[in-house]
């Protein structure tokens, strides 16, 4: 009985032993995966600021305005040409949601 | 051990006998006695061994277990730095006005290049985009280990060169800062060096937040270098502080484009304007031209760089009128109604002679004097002015201080103590002469005519801190004043009112000699225009300087004044700012509200 309980603590033993060794091992592969997945995080973050810069780039103030005066043929509106809602009139616009509330 | 009994000893030399083998145990030489010190030495020798084994084995175990431990850990750990981004500069739109992005450096070990063949250096410089030559010009020195061919190039190139596989070469990370908005915002903006350090404007100014802190990460790398353990816990990198500016990229290119114009048609030195908004003090736009592209490293240097509006101070000329005049008015010692006698232009005055532009001014109230711009006028109310007065208000203006605006290189001007001040000296300083300012300074300063009377602190960087004011004349007295500006610039005075549209303004012009080798130039001149609008409800102070313009008039009303006009006008328009003035409307408007009335009653 003796002799078999010794027998299975040494099978025990080894047992751990070697998935001690197994799990290191798929501890490494995940981690350089993990690695990987960073990596390309990085890259993505990488060329998101490349995009930001060149839509930066693209919306600058003076190439809209460049675009659509030039291209749309647009043009800042002459002041005579705007109408002006003061805030009063806002307050009672039926539109505004405060005031459709009060209505029903 | 065997075992043999006594008797069976002789038996089996007996057989030995037999078989032939006794000849060889009675060999005289197997017969010969071994030494007992033989065994002795030879055990000694063997645990001599044995000793020097363990003796090894300890020493390195434990006496030198550091620097073994160092020299694994040199092999398999590595330091990595996590670089930090260094923050975005925006305008209060959230423009981006400063950028970082990845790039890379591109260096070498010249004599391991040698080996590469010329088709590889070919296309290592098509990718470098630099011409052959240069870059075979610095691959020539194979003593040196360590030779930059190329800094920050963006990264896709980085990887290209990387695939070219051309011995010797290698890159490191950077960064590359790039400015979207180019010579628009540059002065404000300023720019980094090579190193990502700031080193004008507020890149400089706010350097240490923008900055951030970079990280570090120890690991274990395998046999092939991949990573396989952080051996400590990582310090994540910090990313520098976003800096967001009060400045507004429509306002500012507006303002640049204004100012562009009149100085090609003044072919002028330089100018600046500032636009500040009078309800927080907020610095909305602030233009130098001219300018540079931030992004191109060859055109950051010479006088392109000035940020005129704060870094350039000029003797104001007529543009401090409105402001001694307030200083009277509130002191009391004038009132709207005083007359000065102005005579015909010309007025002799402690051993000088001070002349007017017209010489048909008569006799002016205040407002007048501020219309016609007359200096006799100004010098009879300085007259009734102490030099002590003038010097604290000026002072309470902010004039001889650096601005508070935490920006690098503010000047600030000059007033010299009024215990020095000559009469003569007090009253060309009450019409602009004797003292400088800056742009930024003389805007500032009328933020007290265009609020009631207080000035208020300006900023360039948006926060959640509320500005300060300080009273400095009375809220009447600025309201008084605010109305004789208006005057100003109507068809009475500057007629710079015509130029804008839908808005009430008041504007002061200025002109001012300029001193040339110690003396006022007679060809050298500097015209200024600063402006309140508009004029019912102040909202900007706009403040714009012309510095020696050479052609189409010299004037501050020709030169600036149009130039404040624009800005004002399209300032106000894009701000949504009612009108004050009535415009003919060009479109028929409807008013919903009152449809929607009459159908529902």
């Amino acid at each position: 009985m003796a002799r078999l309980g010794l027998l299975l603590l040494v099978g025990w033993f080894a047992y751990s032993a070697i998935s001690l060794v197994s799990v290191r091992y798929q501890q490494r592969l995940l981690y350089v995966d993990l690695g990987r997945a960073q990596a390309v995080e990085n890259e993505l973050g990488i060329d998101w600021r490349y995009l930001q810069l060149e839509r930066a780039k693209l919306t600058t103030n003076a190439r809209i305005q460049q675009v659509t005066t030039q291209k749309l043929n647009m043009q800042i509106p002459h002041i005579g040409q705007i109408i002006y809602i003061k805030d009063s009139e806002l307050a009672n616009n039926p539109a505004s949601p405060a005031t459709q509330q009060s209505n029903q | 051990m065997l075992k043999f009994g006594k008797n069976k000893i002789p038996e089996l030399f007996k057989r030995s006998r037999e078989n032939g083998y006794s000849r060889h145990y009675s060999s005289p030489v197997l017969h010969v006695q071994i030494p007992r010190w033989r065994a002795r030495v030879l055990f000694v020798l063997i645990s001599l061994g044995f000793l020097a084994v363990i003796g090894k084995a300890l020493y390195i175990q434990i006496m030198s277990t550091e620097f073994l431990q160092a020299e694994g850990e040199k092999r398999f750990e590595r330091t990595l730095q996590l670089p930090a981004t260094r923050g975005l500069i925006t305008d209060r739109n959230g423009e981006f006005l400063a950028t970082s992005t990845p790039a890379v450096a591109v260096w070498s070990i010249p004599e391991e290049t040698s080996k590469a063949s010329a088709q590889q250096l070919g296309a290592l410089a098509k990718l470098l985009d630099m011409p052959l030559k240069d870059l075979q010009e610095r691959l020539k020195n194979l003593d040196k280990t360590f030779v930059y061919l190329k800094r920050q190039i963006p990264t896709d190139i980085g990887k290209q060169i990387k695939e070219l596989g051309i011995p010797g070469i290698h890159s490191l990370p950077e960064s590359k800062r790039s400015y979207p908005q180019g010579p628009v915002t540059a002065h404000v903006v300023g720019f980094t060096n090579i190193e990502d350090k700031g080193i004008e404007g507020i890149e400089l100014q706010m350097n240490d937040s923008l900055q951030g802190k970079p990280g570090l990460r120890r690991v274990l790398r395998d046999r092939i270098g991949r990573i396989i353990e952080d051996v400590q816990e990582v310090e994540p990198a910090t990313d520098g502080a976003d800096v967001m500016l009060t400045i507004d990229g429509h306002i500012q290119l507006l303002t640049a484009q204004a100012l562009e114009k009149a100085m090609k048609k003044h072919e002028a030195e330089s100018a600046g304007a500032v636009v500040i908004d009078t309800q927080n003090g907020e610095i909305l736009a602030m233009v130098s031209v001219p300018s540079y592209d931030p992004n191109e490293q060859s055109e950051r240097k010479g006088a392109a760089l000035r940020n005129r509006v704060i870094t350039d101070t000029f003797e104001p000329g007529s543009i401090i009128k409105p402001l001694v005049s307030a200083l009277a008015l509130d002191a009391g010692v004038i009132t709207k109604n005083t007359l000065f006698n102005t005579g015909t232009g010309s007025y002799r005055y402690q051993g000088a002679t001070i002349t007017d532009v017209s010489s048909r001014n008569g006799t002016l109230n205040v407002a007048g004097i501020l219309r016609r711009s007359s200096n006799i006028g100004m010098t009879m109310i300085a007259e009734r002015l102490r030099s002590e007065q003038m010097w604290t208000v000026f002072n309470a203006l902010g004039f001889g201080q650096v601005p508070n605006t935490g920006f690098p290189g503010a000047a600030s001007g000059r007033v010299r103590p009024w215990e020095r001040w000559k009469l003569i000296e007090k009253a060309t300083m009450s019409y602009g002469y004797g003292l400088s300012v800056s742009l930024l300074q003389i805007a500032k300063a009328f933020t007290t005519l265009a609020r009631d009377g207080d000035m208020i602190s300006l900023s360039l960087i948006k926060n959640d801190k509320k500005p300060t004011s300080i009273q400095i004349y009375k809220p009447q007295t600025a309201r008084d004043v605010r109305a004789m500006l208006e005057e100003s610039a109507g068809p009475e005075g500057n007629k710079i009112q015509a130029m804008v549209n839908g808005y009430r303004i008041g504007g002061k012009s200025g002109t001012a000699r300029q001193i040339v080798n110690g003396r006022y130039s007679r060809s050298d001149y500097r015209g200024s225009f600063v402006a309140v609008a508009p004029i019912s409800k102040p909202r900007v102070v706009v403040a714009v300087t012309v510095n020696r313009p050479k052609k189409n008039g010299y004037y501050g009303t020709l030169t600036a004044g149009p130039v404040a006009a624009e800005i004002i006008e399209g300032t106000l328009k894009y701000l949504t700012v009612q009108p004050d003035l009535p415009v003919e409307p060009a479109l028929e408007a409807k008013n919903p509200n009152t449809t929607n009335r009459r159908n529902r009653g």
